[in-house]
C-alpha cells in the first residue's frame, strides 16, 4: 500500500504491528540504498556495541529483532501434556509426566545456563556481524565508485 | 472479609511500582473489606534504612503495622551473593536463601506476626517474591495467601528457590501476561489458579498543563522520562540516544526527566531535569508533552505507560522489554524501538504525524477505559480469593 495511503488510515485507525513494518522497512531501504553516511553509520554501531558491554542484559535478546521467532527457541520448562485417545490416552499423559518429564526436565536444567552464556554470546556477536555487514557494504561502495572508470574505459581527459 | 497486605514497604511518599500498586489496590479494596498492611519500617529501597516509626498507622484511611527491620542491605555482600547465585552453576540451595536474606528487608518480627495472628485474617496478599517477607511469610500462610509476584525477566526469577516458591500460595495475581508466561517457565510443579488483573490509572481532574510548562519553564515540543533516572531503568541508554539523535537530526526537541536521579544526567541544553513530580505535576507533565519515552529493559508493568495512555499520550518504549513491547502491541497505544535506527526513526514519525501520534494516545486511552478500570481490577481480585479460599466470604 501507498504511504500516503497507509498515514491516512492511520490518523483514524492506528495499528502499531503495520507502523512498525513500515518503519523498520524505511531503515532498510536507507541502509541498502547506502543513505546512511559514514559518521551515522560508525554511531550506531557504537551504540549497538554500548549496549551489548556495558549496562544490564536486557530482558530480551537482539536476535529477536532480527528472527522474531526467539519465543519458539525457549525451552518449554513446563509442558502442557493433554489428550484425545480417553482411557489410554490418559496413561500416556500419566507417563509423559511423571516418567519422561522429570529427567528431560533434569537435562534441560543442566543446560540452561549455558543457554544463557550462548544468548549473550550471540548477541555480542550479532552486533559484530551487523558492523562487519555495514563496514562490507562501505567497502564495495567504494570499490564500485573505484572500478567505475575502468569498466567505462579510461578518463578522456588523462594523459 | 479480613484481607491483610505484606510488602517491603509502604507510604504515601515511596514511588516504587510494586508499592504504589499494593497501596492504591489496598486502598480501592479497603471500601468493601477490612484491610490492613503488614509492612516494615524501611523506607529507603537500596539500603533498607528505616524511614518509618514501628508499631500502627493510618495511611490514607488503610491500617498499617509496621515491623522493625533487623538491619540495613549489606549492599558488598549482597553483590557477591547475587553473583553467585546468578552466574556460578555450583552454587547451593543455602546460597540462594542466604541471597534472600540478604536481600531483605530481613523482618523476622514480621513473619513471625503473620504465623501468630493468622487466624484473625482470611486472607494474605503478599507482594514480590524476591523480598525475605515475601519469602518466609507466604511459607507460614501458604493455604490463605495470594502472591502478587510482579517478576520481571531477571536472573532472580531463575534461582531454584523460587521454582517450587511460585507453587505455594493458594492464588497468584500477575499484572501481564507476560508475567504468567515467565513464571510459568520457571516453576518446576503447576502453577495456583490465577488472574491478570494490571492496573487502574485515575487522572486528576482540573489539570493546568500550559500552567505547569510555564511553570516550570519548558518549550514545546518535548519528550517525557518520568521515573527514576536510574541505570537500571534505562536511563543511560536513553541520553546515549538522544543525544546522538539531536546530533545527528538536529531537532528542536527537549528531552524532560521528572523523577529523582541515581545516576549522573548529562549537563545539556536539551536534557531538563525536574527532579520529583507530584501525582497532579506527572498528569499535568503527560498532557504537556508529545510523548512519553520509556527505556527500561525490565518491568512486570510500568505504571506510568498506563497513566500515559489513561492521559491519551502516546508512548515510545524499549521493545527489549517483553513486557512493554507487548503492552504496547495490545493497547496500540504507542511504538516501540530495538536499536538506535528504529528510535530515531519512531521518534521522528511520532513528531512528524501528530494526528498519528493523537490516534495511537487516543487508541491507548480507549484500551485503558475498557480493560483497566478499578471495577475490573477489584473483581478479578475478589474473584480469585473466592475460587481459592473456600473460607473467604464476599459481600
Amino acid at each position: 500500500m501507498e504511504t500516503t495511503i497507509l498515514l491516512d488510515k492511520w490518523k483514524t485507525a492506528p495499528d502499531v504491528d503495520e507502523i512498525m513494518a513500515h518503519l523498520r522497512k524505511q531503515i532498510e531501504e536507507r541502509h541498502a540504498g547506502g543513505r546512511y553516511g559514514r559518521d551515522e553509520l560508525r554511531r550506531e554501531t557504537a551504540l549497538w556495541l554500548s549496549e551489548v558491554m556495558g549496562g544490564p542484559a536486557p530482558g530480551e535478546s537482539a536476535l529477536h529483532h532480527y528472527l522474531d521467532t526467539i519465543g519458539e527457541w525457549r525451552m518449554q520448562l513446563h509442558p502442557n501434556f493433554s489428550t484425545h485417545r480417553g482411557r489410554i490416552g490418559r496413561l500416556f499423559v500419566w507417563l509423559k509426566k511423571r516418567v519422561l518429564h522429570p529427567p528431560l526436565r533434569w537435562i534441560v536444567e543442566i543446560v540452561e545456563v549455558n543457554a544463557w552464556r550462548q544468548d549473550r554470546l550471540n548477541i555480542s556477536l550479532l552486533n559484530l556481524l551487523e558492523e562487519m555487514a555495514l563496514e562490507i557494504g562501505r567497502l564495495r561502495a567504494r570499490l564500485g565508485r573505484l572500478e567505475r572508470p575502468k569498466i567505462d574505459g579510461p578518463d578522456k581527459t588523462s594523459p | 472479609m479480613k484481607i491483610a497486605f505484606v510488602i517491603h514497604r509502604y507510604g504515601v511518599e515511596l514511588v516504587g511500582g510494586s508499592e504504589f500498586h499494593c497501596r492504591r489496590i489496598a486502598e480501592e479494596l479497603s471500601a468493601r473489606h477490612q484491610v490492613e498492611v503488614l509492612t516494615t519500617t524501611a523506607s529507603d529501597y537500596i539500603t533498607w534504612q528505616d524511614g518509618y516509626a514501628p508499631g500502627l498507622e493510618t495511611v490514607n484511611g488503610v491500617k498499617v503495622r509496621r515491623f522493625r527491620t533487623e538491619r540495613k542491605r549489606d549492599l558488598a555482600r549482597f553483590k557477591d551473593i547475587s553473583d553467585l547465585c546468578y552466574y556460578d552453576k555450583r552454587h547451593t540451595r543455602a546460597d540462594e536463601l542466604e541471597w534472600v536474606r540478604l536481600n531483605g528487608p530481613e523482618s523476622p518480627e514480621l513473619v513471625r506476626f503473620i504465623k501468630d495472628h493468622q487466624a484473625e485474617f482470611d486472607v494474605f496478599i503478599f507482594y514480590s517474591y524476591r523480598y525475605y517477607q515475601t519469602y518466609f511469610g507466604l511459607a507460614e500462610v501458604p493455604g490463605k495467601s495470594i502472591l502478587v509476584p510482579t517478576a520481571e525477566e531477571d536472573p532472580a526469577v531463575g534461582l531454584s528457590i523460587f521454582s517450587e516458591f511460585f507453587a505455594l500460595p493458594a492464588g497468584i495475581l500477575f499484572l501481564t501476561p507476560e508475567e504468567e508466561d515467565l513464571v510459568g517457565r520457571v516453576t518446576r510443579m503447576g502453577l495456583p489458579p490465577s488472574e491478570v488483573i494490571g492496573f487502574a490509572v485515575d487522572v486528576p481532574p482540573g489539570l493546568d498543563p500550559e500552567g505547569f510548562k510555564e511553570r516550570r519553564g519548558l518549550a514545546d515540543p518535548f519528550i517525557l522520562y518520568i521515573g527514576r533516572v536510574d541505570r537500571n531503568k534505562g536511563c543511560d541508554g536513553l541520553f546515549r540516544y538522544f543525544q546522538e539523535y539531536l546530533k545527528w537530526k538536529a531537532r528542536p526537541v527537549d528531552l524532560v526527566l521528572g523523577g529523582s536521579a541515581a545516576l549522573p544526567i548529562p549537563s545539556h541544553p536539551r536534557i531538563k531535569s525536574l527532579g520529583f513530580l507530584s501525582d497532579r505535576e506527572k498528569f499535568e507533565a503527560l498532557q504537556a508533552c508529545r510523548l512519553l519515552v520509556m527505556p527500561s529493559p525490565y518491568e512486570s508493568l510500568c505504571i506510568v505507560v498506563l497513566e500515559a495512555w489513561k492521559s491519551g499520550r502516546c508512548t515510545l518504549v524499549n521493545g527489549l522489554c517483553k513486557v512493554l513491547r507487548e503492552q504496547t502491541r495490545r493497547s496500540g497505544g504507542g511504538l516501540y524501538y530495538y536499536s538506535f535506527a528504529e528510535f530515531c526513526e519512531t521518534l521522528d514519525f511520532l513528531l512528524d504525524n501528530p494526528e498519528i501520534r493523537e490516534a495511537l494516545g487516543r487508541t491507548g486511552r480507549e484500551y485503558m477505559e475498557k480493560n483497566f478500570e478499578w471495577v475490573h481490577v477489584v473483581g478479578k481480585i475478589e474473584r480469585l480469593i473466592a475460587r481459592t479460599i473456600p473460607t473467604c466470604w464476599l459481600p
